[in-house]
């Protein structure tokens, strides 16, 4: 298959022409509203495009790493540990989006077990879970870059 | 329900049919008495979850103002409100008399006039506060004046607490204390990540983070639900109004600061957070409120906590978008939001965790 343009590219370029040739000619104000948030949802999709599969694949496999040394050590409970070997015994059939998608729903639970626990009052525990928690939305934030709030009045000039 | 003539299958209906409609809506009810007419019916962009109209009625050389909340079309929006809840909450509030509201006037209640349930209401003569912080270059702003409006809000907010409960229509909700209040708004927490399509840790984490921190105990009281900038108007004489009461409830009466806190850190206006002991202060002063009831770190726990109301909604809309019910842009966008929300939550904890000598702290 042709890989080249890549698909965020070509993303890209559809959300470039839309802003630079669609959205100028367009006077109704809600309408333009709707094309903005058309665009930005693009923009994350290019974004999710580049790197989703391989961050999925990372968090899960920093989730399994990071809960496997805490189980080792004695500090989770049984419905953490549960989930963790559900996900131990993951492994995605392929890369395709469900099958990667289903993967990381498993490391997703684990992850979620354990911040259940983390308040119960092991620190390392509850620093381990923020550490993921925190890697987790640092890639949320990379696919929106810089937040604007679409519509809203605010950033209406 | 018939769908009124002059709306399309995308649900968008133009000025002129609007015109139409609230013409005959509002000769209806005996409010074009006199030759009145209406005029200058234009749609207003910014609502999330309204579609809103403002509209004038012209009678013998006098005007008078007026603004549209309908519901959208359905499944076309983050925040999914009910119109009937909305207009008893606002006649009882004015009925009550303590808070400023504009004025309910008239209420299509399942949409049969007017295409889609809605409600009308007077239009307050008054500007947002963005659009007021707009008026003026960052080096020109009057710091003093931004300081008194820090004040007035904090007043208008306070004001809420004054509200008697007994008074609110009997179907609004009324936990029997504090603690079942908080106790189930962190269950609710956990009931969105539940029914969600993949397993969202963060949300079990807030959970259990906000039930292992809750600060001291406040009576409860009306709570706005959405307090935000573009929801506080202000008039020529410094009045402030609360628009948008769709999501109101009984509930702490931190959340609204706390929510406002949190609009805040995606806004150009951020005059609470500039004054926020002044408003602390204020508001304490207002309420009766301790130090250790209200301070800027209970504050910042209300930032995270208040952010539920809107949350929840905007997680059943997506869900909605998952399993493909809806395919509507603004709904889709939310996914864009969201790294936002879950973002300046892990922030405001990691702030309240590393902040020595607070309240609320693990």
């Amino acid at each position: 298959m042709i890989t080249t343009p890549s698909t965020s590219q070509l993303v890209r370029s559809v959300s470039s022409e839309l802003r630079a040739k669609v959205l100028p000619e367009i006077t109704d104000p809600a309408l333009i509203v709707e094309v903005e948030m058309m665009l930005s949802v693009l923009d994350m999709a290019a974004t999710r495009a580049d790197h989703e599969i391989a961050w999925m694949l990372q968090e899960a496999a920093g989730i399994d790493a990071a809960l496997s040394e805490a189980a080792a050590a004695g500090r989770l409970p049984e419905p953490v540990r549960d989930a963790l070997d559900a996900l131990q015994s993951s492994q995605p059939a392929d890369l395709s989006y469900p099958e990667v998608q289903r993967h990381y729903g498993l490391a997703s639970e684990a992850l979620a077990r354990a911040a259940e626990f983390a308040h119960a009052g092991d620190q390392r525990v509850q620093s381990l879970v923020w550490s993921l928690l925190e890697g987790r939305v640092n890639h949320e934030l990379a696919t929106i870059g810089a937040y604007v709030a679409v519509g809203r009045s605010e950033n209406q000039t | 329900m018939e769908q009124p003539s002059g709306v399309a299958d995308s649900g968008v209906v133009t000025a002129d049919v609007m015109t139409e409609r609230l013409t005959r809506f509002l000769a209806a009810r005996g409010a074009l008495e006199g030759g009145g007419v209406v005029l200058g019916v234009r749609r207003l962009i910014g609502g999330y979850s309204r579609e809103m109209w403002f509209f004038d009625v012209t009678s013998e050389g006098r005007t008078e103002s007026f603004v549209l909340r309908m519901d959208p079309p359905e499944l076309t929006t983050m925040l999914v409100t009910d119109r009937l809840q909305e207009w008893r909450f606002l006649t009882a509030l004015q009925a009550e008399g303590t808070v400023r509201i504009p004025g309910p006037r008239w209420i299509d209640e399942r949409g049969d006039e007017l295409g889609r349930p809605a409600i009308i209401m007077d239009r307050v003569p008054g500007r947002n506060t963005l659009e007021l912080w707009r008026d003026v270059a960052d080096e020109d702003r009057d710091l003093v004046l931004w300081e008194a409006r820090a004040v007035g809000l904090a007043k208008l907010l306070a004001s809420y607490t004054r509200v008697g409960l007994d008074s609110l229509p009997a179907s609004v909700e009324q936990a029997v204390s504090w603690s079942d209040y908080m106790a189930g708004c962190e269950e609710r927490w956990r009931s969105i990540e539940a029914a969600y399509p993949e397993p969202v840790p963060l949300l079990r984490y807030i959970a259990g983070w906000l039930e292992a921190n809750r600060p001291e105990a406040a009576p409860l009281s009306l709570v706005h639900g959405d307090m935000q900038p573009n929801n506080v108007l202000v008039d020529i004489e410094e009045n402030f109004y609360a628009v948008d009461w769709e999501m109101t409830h009984v509930g702490d009466p931190r959340e609204d600061l706390g929510w406002w806190l949190f609009t805040e850190l995606s806004n150009p206006a951020p005059f609470v957070s500039l004054f926020l002991d002044r408003v602390c202060e204020t508001y304490r002063a207002e309420t009766g409120l301790t130090e250790s009831q209200l301070n800027p770190d209970v504050l910042r726990y209300f930032t995270v906590a208040a952010s539920l109301g809107c949350y929840e909604d905007i997680m059943e809309q997506l869900t909605a978008f998952a399993h493909g019910r809806t395919q509507a842009t603004n709904v889709g966008y939310v996914a864009v939001a969201l790294p936002f929300m879950h973002s300046a939550w892990l922030r405001t904890l990691a702030e309240l965790m590393s902040a020595p000598d607070q309240e609320v702290r693990p």
